[in-house]
């Protein structure tokens, strides 16, 4: 189970991602990162929506009111141009600080 | 599900309901309902889908920057200081050892066992305050002259019956602490709160808060008005010839609307007092000493006992059947008073730490 200080910086990044495949609503998100992450990470339902908040309010998605799968009014979220400007940068973000730190786990077993 | 509406309730409660303030609560709401509605339809309990909601809800700090309320938001108390005095924190961790926190799944349970017992201790009351009722009524009534009775007889029936009253409400409470022994260390306060906890408890009480008022209303309402009855005979009928069978019967009707109370209030009182008892914790029982925690528990363990052993000394050797009845409701006056003011001692004196 990863700690929820450890991924901090790259909730941001799952859900941009995430909202690359399409616009969707808080738990549509939520719902999807635990598929992906499954027992790995649980995300916490304050930890996604200051995460998106935050990238609302940095213009990187913006929101409207929809009816979820369930019938229930929804804001749903939509990632905008600047938003998939961001995500390249931090996916090349995430890769470079990847490398950086494996370099200091190289040979350590487990 | 509306458990988890006053948990979120009770989260914001303590700040500014702005548009934003409120919007980011519909939202958040409108996240633990999905949750709560999907948990339910893989086959989760009620219980388990609001406790795995409850779980992953989060912390609501962690919204605060987002929202501009972040100097609204109280910080985590005392985190810096004790991070940049280490060396203290040992030595009073050791004066006071912590018991362990209680967790949400055994909060529950200890929630579910109340539930589940409340009618049997409200019965159980109930046939206490009940008990003496016959024994105060039928050598009234014997004496009188409207039963084929000896005021004798009487007296030994209505023994009979308090006896039997008695026996039986005791083996209810005897036979629901079964159901609550599991939960024992958090009756007896040997945890420490838990944030969370706390949190569900206050909205699981907040759920049951107008159910309990409108039972409280009900309740007080009877009480003030039980001995009206008692009044209205022992002055209107000042003249008739069994007026003393009807100032009796005044006392009994007295009890029976003080035990009707009882039954109303003590059904819908469970969330509160588990709300309490979980909020306390080892922080509300640790206060007061272990001499002084219980200290209406040790005047009731040899209050009753001793009334009782008045009241049957008294009616045997003065053969006063008839009058010794009045032990009880003084002694329940002044048991009350008793109670009332030592707890009120207590609270006073937690206040002022």
């Amino acid at each position: 189970m990863i700690s929820a200080d450890a991924i901090r910086g790259y909730v941001d990044l799952m859900v941009l991602s995430l909202l690359r495949e399409g616009p969707s609503y808080a738990y549509g998100l939520a719902q999807r990162i635990t598929d992906i992450t499954g027992d790995t990470y649980a995300i916490k339902q304050t930890t996604l929506y200051s995460a998106v908040k935050r990238l609302e309010a940095g213009e990187l998605v913006s929101s409207y009111a929809d009816v979820s799968p369930s019938g229930k009014p929804r804001t749903y979220y939509r990632i905008t141009d600047a938003g998939l400007a961001h995500f390249e940068l931090k996916v090349a973000e995430w890769r470079s600080t990847k490398s950086v730190v494996d370099r200091f786990t190289e040979g350590v077993t487990p | 599900m509306n458990v988890i509406i006053a948990y979120l309730e009770t989260m914001f409660s303590t700040y500014p309901q702005t548009p934003r303030l409120l919007e980011a609560k519909a939202e958040l709401q409108g996240m633990m309902e999905d949750a709560y509605a999907s948990l339910i339809a893989d086959g989760a309990s009620e219980n388990e889908a609001v406790g795995r909601v409850i779980r992953d809800f989060g912390n609501l700090a962690e919204v605060a920057p987002v929202l501009g309320i972040a100097s609204d938001i109280a910080p985590p108390p005392a985190a810096p200081e004790s991070a940049a005095r280490p060396a203290p924190a040992p030595a009073t961790a050791a004066a006071a050892p912590k018991h362990p926190p209680v967790t949400l799944p055994e909060a529950q349970g200890y929630a579910d066992a109340h539930r589940r017992i409340r009618f049997r201790v409200a019965a159980a009351v109930v046939l206490f305050v009940l008990s003496p009722a016959t024994l105060i009524a039928l050598p009234a009534a014997a004496n009188a002259g409207l039963l084929p009775l000896t005021s004798g007889a009487g007296g030994f029936i209505g023994l009979l019956v308090l006896f039997v009253l008695v026996a039986i409400g005791v083996l209810t409470l005897v036979a629901t602490s079964r159901e609550t022994a599991p939960y024992s260390r958090i009756a007896e306060g040997r945890f420490s709160p838990d944030p969370e906890v706390t949190r569900w408890a206050r909205g699981l009480a907040a759920e049951h808060e107008r159910g309990r008022i409108r039972a409280l209303q009900v309740a007080i309402t009877l009480w003030i008005l039980s001995p009206i009855p008692l009044i209205a005979f022992a002055m209107l009928l000042d003249d008739s010839p069994q007026n003393s069978f009807w100032v009796v019967f005044g006392v009994v009707l007295v009890l029976v609307l003080v035990a009707l109370g009882l039954g109303v209030l003590l059904p819908k009182a469970w969330a509160y007092t588990v709300a309490e008892t979980l909020t306390a914790g080892s922080a509300g029982a640790e206060i007061a000493p272990d001499g002084e925690r219980s200290l209406v528990g040790v005047i009731a363990a040899f209050y009753w006992p001793l009334l009782t052993a008045i009241y049957l000394g008294w009616s045997f050797i003065g053969s006063a059947w008839h009058l010794s009845w009045v032990v009880w409701p003084i002694g329940a006056v002044l048991f009350g008073a008793l109670a009332a003011g030592s707890g009120a001692i207590e609270s006073y004196r937690r206040a002022r730490r």
